[in-house]
């Protein structure tokens, strides 16, 4: 069963919130043997790597002893076994190669599946806490660019460093074997090497962060230049604009900057300390082999082995900035994964069906940081009743609303639904029960039939011929290229916001919920559409529960009970002509609300008659 | 599928016009390109020296069984290192520092550009698409120049270096060598070509992946009350799915190059070994030629995988780069005209000059609109959805120019103003208020730093916004969250309007249509603050609201793009055309109800 905080493995979200920092781990521990085996392939490889340098020992060895006529046995024949013997020991190198590179990367990358996969869920799981202080570009980039990141430190980085060091010890054994002083002088000086990669590693680390946060910076105040373009020009305002960019722009530089000192001098210091041991090798060792104590072929095959530990210590330089990104991006990972779902299943809730509808607020009060939002509300709403909520921008009633399908939870006191602490519910059994209009629609990229689909999957073409009356959505349909089939949004057409909103409100329609919410949810339909999908709505909504956030008299009219809202409290309740009679907030808000409609009726009903006129639709329609 | 294979357009890799172009950016850092070239040169140079060192102490001192010069050549050989050490630092953090200015440079031209692009513009482009342009494509190209060229050039020289040292040293086992050497650079190739593929497959998948993250982050909620996890995850799993699967198939490539590598130094060796060793059997070639050449040999490879690795990477860069100068050739349509002059004062006179515009040919959307308001005059703007009412508006401001006639402000046509100049003396309250996430004076004054906040504060006092600004956390000083999330539709409105107080323009234009969701109570703030800004200026409005066409001294009926009526409230209803036939329709309205 789908529900809210369900994660693919199915552990819920708050569980595996406490969990997530060990979740990279887990995988890891999920493909071990993958891990274990590519090691040891990998391993295997490497110490057969450093055969041809024994071989090219051998060779030399046997040519100049032939040369110097001092019981050298090579021929072209024996050269050519020496040969053999090198390419038989790549060949079987490459397949091991292959094969590590194979397991573990693509572990690796499953790895990355499974966590964007998880990141993803999560993000699902999330309340409109998180929400209104994330950015959208930075989570996306947390799913794309850091995960890419982590999946390259987990893949090949990890192996690579165990299979340098491994690497180093047998080459150092390997030297051990051949001369121990030279190579104790060879390898006197890796403390050095490590050291200074310690010291790059903090730097790196630390800068890299700074562009890369430098960038998101940047994409921001893109995304909110462009997206404001209008405005700007419409208020000359593109020096400042400018200004401000170059600014951060500048900033990125700087950091950059600070970031390409250390990445500059991280390669050519990894080379030097390398070459430096072929510089000691032949300082130290040119003597031993004049002095007779090494063969040539021993110096040669010491020549070779450096420089594969070389080519080793090198890549360990790499390994290690790629590492520290993906510390960088890890942690950037486990931010999000970490962040609990605040909203979250109850452990072992049990089912609930379609609910009668008995709503009850009790003592509930809600603050945003420090500012109490709602204050005490104690309100309830019977079965199948329609209770309208009114009062000034700001006086919580969008909070309220919010509060019944938990998309916001009370800091104090409980709701019940039919009696029962919706906390005591599972998310998706509580939201299977509310119909839900919010102040602004969002609406997919997919078709419009998908799209109101979102309220019920599989239902047949009455329940959506239905929806899409009592909307007003129908008449619209035509007008789409492909109708109910029109691909909507970025990629396709665009909608009115009025079309927008009377498509949301059939998505909740089609639902056929207990309870159903409308937030404002008709702002920006046109008031003789809005009376026209008032009036299919007072059928729609007998025997259901309707929480309304409205303005509209007829609206208040019809509610047989009207809660007003003042600084988060409920300042009046009552029904309608009740309160009218009692001449207190309520009464003076619907006055001006009638003298407002009054007027309002006025200039609508010019619109729709020069709309009649020219046959156009007469919905709200935005500035181009 | 389409709009991801836009942009996911594969350049050439190599396009001389628009390499051309790039290296145009650099000459203004001729200097730095000139040494860090030098230097790559250098340093190519110094990496072979080492190699030969060694070769030299072998046959010259080991051999020989000598080691007078041994203490020379150590010191020659940490000489090299050394320098090589200081002139590759110096090559890189130079290159860097060219990219860097690079960077800086091209993306503060495209923003510039962008700002300047008119309105049409972005009518048909996406956000998203020019955020790429100015993060994306710009940091693929920084990267090419500050770690791609000179890699790549240091590579080529090296490979160019290595073949000439195996020549010198011994051509005739250099010749045998490029026998072997050669098949294998082909395979090389053939397997990065292959490669590329998969890359390109891998970056559409990630393209994908981002466009459906942006839907399921925003419509998150909607996810959530629809219980529609499931579904939704569904779908980005298919993508995912892509994704991995482009990523194994690239994975593949990978698996096998290494392999290639050990292959290629092991059939290197072998044939030094066996035909060298032959050759130093006879005494033709020495062994310090042979440790050489085996040596030489293992440096060979990697510039040449190399190569093959930047590739890919240049020809992200050149699609980036297109992609970027094609916003860049992007012509405004809106210019100023030469010699365009600001008035010195506006009084406030606007005429429609028998006005003709159309958003695309033919398809007029105002037809020969004439009217004049005096300055000070208040009209309301009424018509249906298309009339041409918002059109009207953004002609005033000109986001476009009108196509036959022509609009005057005092009497001077604004084709012949400077823009920006008309614009700060046209305020307009757009319908949806732009807010950024910068604190709620930032908002008001929209970063320009010549209005001072007591400005602020006196035009947030003037149209009523003040008592709620104060009411939050920090005043003024609140940082506002992207799109204003954390404020209402109402408070967004009420900041629109302080705006617009504060930046005191002549004439103002106000899209009245958004405000009809607002609450009795803050429509009445909102109707004064209206008020407030609206006296003693130019004011055209399109109106909602009944007291608002009621306040203004004229209203100009649009009708299918054309002016139907023109006059007072009185004297349309005495006309006893359209507006009065409404004005009666509205008794009937009121008497039926």
């Amino acid at each position: 069963m789908a529900t809210a905080v369900l994660t693919p493995d199915g552990s819920t979200a708050s569980i595996a919130g406490a969990r997530s920092d060990r979740r990279i781990l887990r995988y890891l521990h999920q493909y071990r043997w993958q891990y274990i085996t590519g090691f040891l392939a990998l391993v295997v490889a490497t110490v057969l790597a450093l055969i041809p340098p024994l071989v090219v020992k051998y060779a030399v060895d046997d040519i100049v002893a032939t040369v110097e006529g001092t019981g050298g046995t090579a021929t072209m024949r024996t050269l050519l076994g020496y040969g053999s013997i090198i390419i038989a020991t790549a060949l079987v190198e490459s397949v091991l190669r292959y094969y590590s590179r194979r397991v573990v990367s693509g572990s690796a990358r499953q790895i990355e599946y499974h966590l964007r996969e998880d990141l993803a869920w999560h993000l699902l799981s999330l309340d409109q806490k998180f929400y209104v202080q994330a950015r959208t570009g930075d989570l996306m980039s947390r799913l794309t660019n850091d995960l890419q990141m982590v999946r390259d430190f987990i893949g090949p980085s990890v192996v690579d460093i165990g299979r340098s060091l491994v690497v180093l010890v047998a080459g150092f054994a390997f030297m051990l074997w051949i001369d121990v002083r030279l190579t104790l002088i060879a390898f006197a000086y890796l403390p050095v090497v490590i050291g200074l990669m310690a010291y790059f590693e903090t730097n790196v680390e630390k800068r890299f962060f700074e562009v890369q946060e430098q960038l998101a910076e940047l994409t921001e105040r893109s995304q909110e230049n462009v997206s404001g373009i209008r405005a700007i020009k419409a208020y000359a305002q593109e020096e400042a604009e400018i200004a401000t960019f170059a600014r951060e722009n500048e900033e990125m530089k700087r950091r950059s900057m600070r970031l390409g000192q250390y990445q500059s001098a991280l390669l050519p210091t990894m080379m030097a300390l390398t070459a430096g041991g072929t510089l000691l090798l032949l300082w130290f060792g040119g003597r031993d082999v004049v002095a007779g104590e090494i063969s040539e072929g021993d110096f040669v095959s010491l020549l070779l082995i450096m420089s594969i530990l070389a080519t080793q210590l090198m890549s360990v330089g790499w390994v290690v900035a790629s590492a520290q990104m993906g510390v960088v991006a890890i942690r950037r990972i486990n931010e999000v994964l970490r962040t609990p779902a605040a909203i979250a299943d109850p452990v072992d809730a049990p089912p609930f069906d379609r609910a009668e509808g008995h709503l009850e607020f009790r003592g509930v009060s809600v603050r945003f940081g420090d500012t109490p939002v709602l204050r005490e509300i104690d309100l309830t709403v019977e079965a199948g009743s329609t209770v309208a909520i009114v009062g000034a921008t700001g006086q919580g009633k969008t909070t309220l609303a919010n509060l019944v399908p938990r998309l916001v939870d009370p800091d104090e006191g409980s709701v019940y639904l039919d009696g029962r602490d919706i906390r005591s519910m599972s998310l998706a059994d509580l939201r299977r029960q509310i119909g839900f209009v919010p102040q602004e629609s969002f609406l997919f990229s997919e078709s419009l039939r998908e799209n109101i689909s979102y309220g019920r999957e599989g239902a047949d073409d009455d329940a959506y011929t239905h929806a899409l009356a009592t909307s007003q959505l129908a008449k619209d349909l035509e007008q789409l290229g492909d109708g109910l089939y029109t691909v909507i949004g970025e990629r396709g057409t665009t909608l009115s916001g009025g079309q927008k909103q009377r498509a949301a409100l059939a998505r909740a329609l089609l639902k056929d919920p207990p309870v159903l919410i409308l937030d404002d949810a008709l702002s920006h339909v046109d008031t003789h559409t809005e009376e026209e999908i008032l009036r299919r709505l007072s059928e729609y909504m007998a025997g259901r529960t309707t929480l309304v956030i409205a303005h509209r008299t007829s609206t208040l009219r019809s509610a047989d009970r009207i809660v007003v809202l003042e600084g988060g409290s409920i300042a009046e309740q009552g029904a309608h002509h009740e309160l009218l009679r009692r001449g207190g907030v309520y009464s003076r808000i619907y006055r001006e609300q009638l003298a407002l409609e009054q007027r309002q009726e006025d200039v609508e009903a010019r619109l729709v008659e020069s709309d009649t006129s020219n046959g156009a639709n007469g919905h709200s329609e935005g500035l181009r | 599928m389409s709009f991801y294979e836009e942009d996911e357009a594969i350049g050439k890799v190599y396009d001389r016009r628009i390499a051309a172009r790039l290296l145009s950016y650099l000459t203004s850092y001729k200097r730095q390109v000139i040494v860090a070239t030098v230097l790559m040169i250098v340093v190519a140079a110094l990496e072979l020296v080492p190699i030969l060192l060694v070769k030299y102490a072998i046959d010259e001192q080991i051999r020989q069984d000598r080691t007078d010069q041994l203490g020379l050549i150590s010191l020659v050989f940490l000489a090299t290192l050394i320098a090589g050490f200081v002139l590759r630092f110096l090559q890189m953090y130079l290159t860097w520092w060219v990219g860097q200015r690079f960077m800086v440079d091209l993306r503060m031209q495209l923003f510039s550009h962008i700002q300047h692009l008119s309105v049409s513009y972005f009518d048909r482009n996406p956000v998203g698409r020019l955020v790429t342009r100015l993060t994306g494509d710009i940091q693929q190209i920084e990267m090419v120049i500050s770690q791609g060229i000179i890699q790549i050039m240091t590579n080529l020289l090296m490979v160019v270096a290595i073949v000439v040292a195996l020549y010198v040293l011994n051509w005739w086992l250099a010749l045998i060598m490029t026998v072997f050497v050669v098949p294998l650079v082909y395979l090389v190739r053939l397997f990065a070509q292959a490669q590329r593929q998969a890359f390109r497959d891998q970056r559409m998948w990630m393209a994908r992946i981002n466009a459906y993250l942006n839907e399921l982050i925003t419509g998150v909620t909607i996810i959530q009350l629809f219980n529609r996890q499931r579904r939704n995850m569904e779908y980005f799993d298919q993508r995912n799915s892509g994704a991995l699967e482009a990523n194994l198939r690239v994975l593949f490539w990978y698996a096998v190059f290494e392999p290639t590598v050990v292959i290629f130094n092991a059939v290197t060796v072998s044939v030094i070994i066996w035909v060298g060793g032959g050759a130093s059997l006879e005494g033709v070639v020495t062994i310090g030629t042979l440790v050489a050449f085996i040596s030489f040999m293992q440096r060979f490879f990697w510039p040449i995988r190399e190569l093959s690795e930047r590739y890919t990477m240049i020809q992200g860069a050149m699609a980036s780069a297109e992609r970027i100068f094609g916003v860049l050739d992007e012509p405004q349509e809106v210019l100023d005209e030469d010699g365009a002059k600001p008035l010195p004062g506006v009084r406030g006179d606007i005429r429609f000059d028998h006005v003709w515009f159309a958003y695309e040919p033919d398809n007029w959307v105002l037809k020969d609109v004439d009217f004049t308001i005096p300055a000070g005059q208040k009209v309301a703007i009424v018509g249906a959805t298309g009339a041409g009412k918002s059109t009207t508006m953004a002609l005033l401001s000109r986001f476009y120019d009108v196509q036959r006639g022509a609009i005057t402000v005092d009497g001077a046509p604004i084709r012949g103003l400077p823009q920006r100049w008309l614009r700060r003396h046209v305020g307009v309250m757009l319908q949806d208020p732009w807010i950024v996430s910068d604190t709620v004076e930032e908002n008001i004054r929209l970063r320009d730093t010549s209005i001072t906040t007591e400005q602020i504060h006196a035009a947030a006092e003037a149209v009523g916004a003040s008592k709620f600004i104060e009411r939050l956390p920090e005043g003024y000083q609140t940082v506002l969250a992207e799109r204003g999330a954390n404020l209402s539709t109402g408070q967004k409105q009420l900041i629109a309007l302080a705006r617009v107080a504060a930046f005191n323009p002549e004439i103002v234009l106000v899209m009245d249509e958004a405000t009809a969701s607002i609450d009795p109570e803050t429509e009445e703030i909102i109707q004064s603050g209206l008020d407030r800004v609206m006296a003693g200026r130019t004011a055209l409005i399109i109106a909602h609201r009944l007291n608002t066409i009621r306040a203004v001294d004229r209203i100009i009926v649009l009708h299918l793009g054309e002016v139907v009526e023109d006059g007072s409230h009185d004297e349309l209803i005495a006309r006893g055309g359209i507006y009065a036939r409404l004005y009666e329709l509205q008794y009937q309205v009121q008497a039926g109800v």
